[in-house]
């Protein structure tokens, strides 16, 4: 016992006090980074419900085992009226995953757009899918009835924004289907849940 | 044509780096003085800047040389983020060194670059979320930097507090100068700009190949190239 302290007591002292300062580290800083995680998240609801006044948080119940529940942004405008419902989706992209908000209209028929919470692609190409006004304004409208797709064509080109045609980022063509493939799944999963979720809402105001 | 051959004062675990003949010339076990220290760290400080570069000369801490210099910004954080790592794990080993065992030496190295590496980190996320984001996983693979834990075997565990702080400080800024010097070409070339501000005029194509990993290999082997040219041109001269 004697020879194991004489050897290790300098490991135990250093792990001891580097625990400690960790701890504070962390115990000090933590709040402001959740807030900057907050912040972010304020700032991409805004960014899609942009008419909105008012935001409600809810959360859904999802049917499946172990499956967790899903957070529902949805925007009311200034006479109280429905704008719009947002919710995160998240899946792999060219390099890590992609972290994105999406958002629909109030009759589910019609995307309103996208925010990219996190996404950490190729610099100067899928990179873009976090700036490019011209890549995300595609899914401003884009119908909700149909799988998105990706096509390529050329810059001068300017893509639709009513259409189910994503015309892809270039030299990011990985990255741009990417996010399509997880706006469709997503919105297939959450669809039973949103559609659920209106029906209950409009049936006490119908009784 | 002359053949690189780095001029970096040889480094065995005994001498401990750069201050070999200052410890000869005052014979072996003997403490040097206060100021003797002193001098040696200020020395080393400045050799670090250029004279052992450790991106330029040592070839050390590659992985966030090419992987964050697409842009100045990113490297210049990553350099001041590396820069705190290397003075306060030198400080720290610096400060234990009496108590290290052979065995437990590169344990205590790790253990004490990883805590400042995730205090930087945090530092990061919480007062430069943006940066942290795009330097994604990089800020914490500083814990393996083998230039960090190379100034911690060679220089700090055999000298005193003040001059591995300075020793720190010379690695950190040595090696953000040289990934700042890196990024200054791959963002120019690469966007057009410099530190997001335009630089080049609106008609310049951007060389899209600067952004990518490849256009990071370029840089540095031609940055190494002359680097290695001139000295070697230099060299010459002095013979």
């Amino acid at each position: 016992m004697r020879d194991f302290l004489r050897q290790s007591w300098l490991v135990l002292a250093c792990a001891a006090f580097f625990g400690l300062l960790l701890a504070w580290t962390y115990a000090s800083w933590e709040p402001r980074i959740e807030q900057n995680r907050l912040m972010k998240l304020r700032r991409g609801i805004r960014s899609i419900l942009v008419d909105a006044d008012s935001i409600r948080t809810d959360t859904l119940a999802v049917a499946e085992a172990g499956a967790a529940p899903l957070a529902l942004y949805t925007g009311y405008g200034p006479g109280g009226e429905l704008v719009g419902y947002v919710f995160r989706a998240e899946g792999t992209g060219f390099q890590d995953r992609i972290e994105l908000l999406v958002g629909v209209g109030p009759a589910l028929e019609r995307f309103r757009g996208i925010a990219v919470l996190f996404a950490a692609e190729t610099p100067g190409f899928g990179d873009a899918i976090r700036d490019s006004a011209i890549f995300k304004c595609q899914f401003v409208g884009a119908p909700t009835g149909q799988d998105l797709f990706v096509v390529k064509k050329p810059d001068s080109e300017r893509p639709k924004t009513d259409d189910p045609e994503i015309v892809s980022i270039t030299g990011a063509t990985i990255t741009s289907e990417a996010v399509t493939t997880i706006i469709n799944r997503r919105f297939d999963q959450v669809q039973p849940l949103l559609e659920r979720f209106i029906t209950r809402r409009a049936a006490p105001e119908e009784g | 044509m002359r053949l690189f051959r780095p001029q970096l004062p040889h480094r065995s675990p005994q001498d401990g780096g750069g201050g070999g003949a200052a410890e000869a010339a005052l014979g072996p076990g003997a403490a040097p003085p206060a100021s003797s220290e002193t001098r040696e760290g200020l020395a080393q400080f400045v050799k670090n800047l250029w004279a052992e570069n450790p991106v330029f000369r040592a070839l050390l801490g590659m992985c966030p040389t090419l992987a964050v210099t697409a842009a100045v910004k990113p490297a210049l954080t990553m350099g001041l983020a590396a820069t705190f790592v290397a003075i306060c794990s030198n400080v720290l080993v610096s400060l234990i060194r009496k108590g290290l065992t052979p065995h437990l030496r590169i344990l205590m190295f790790t253990l004490a670059i990883s805590v400042f590496v995730t205090i930087a980190d945090l530092f990061l996320k919480a007062f430069v979320p943006d940066m942290s984001e795009v330097l994604g996983p990089y800020v914490p693979l500083i814990i393996v930097n083998c230039m960090i834990i190379a100034r911690a075997e060679s220089w700090a565990s055999k000298r005193p507090v003040f001059s591995s702080f300075l020793d720190g400080l010379g690695t950190g800024f040595g090696f953000t100068l040289a990934i700042v010097m890196l990024a200054t070409i791959r963002e120019i070339l690469g966007a057009g700009t410099w530190f997001d501000v335009r630089v080049l005029p609106s008609w310049w194509v951007p060389w899209t190949i600067m952004k990518l990993p490849a256009g990071a290999f370029i840089t540095l082997g031609f940055m190494l190239a002359m680097i290695i040219f001139y000295r070697n041109r230099a060299a010459a001269r002095k013979n």
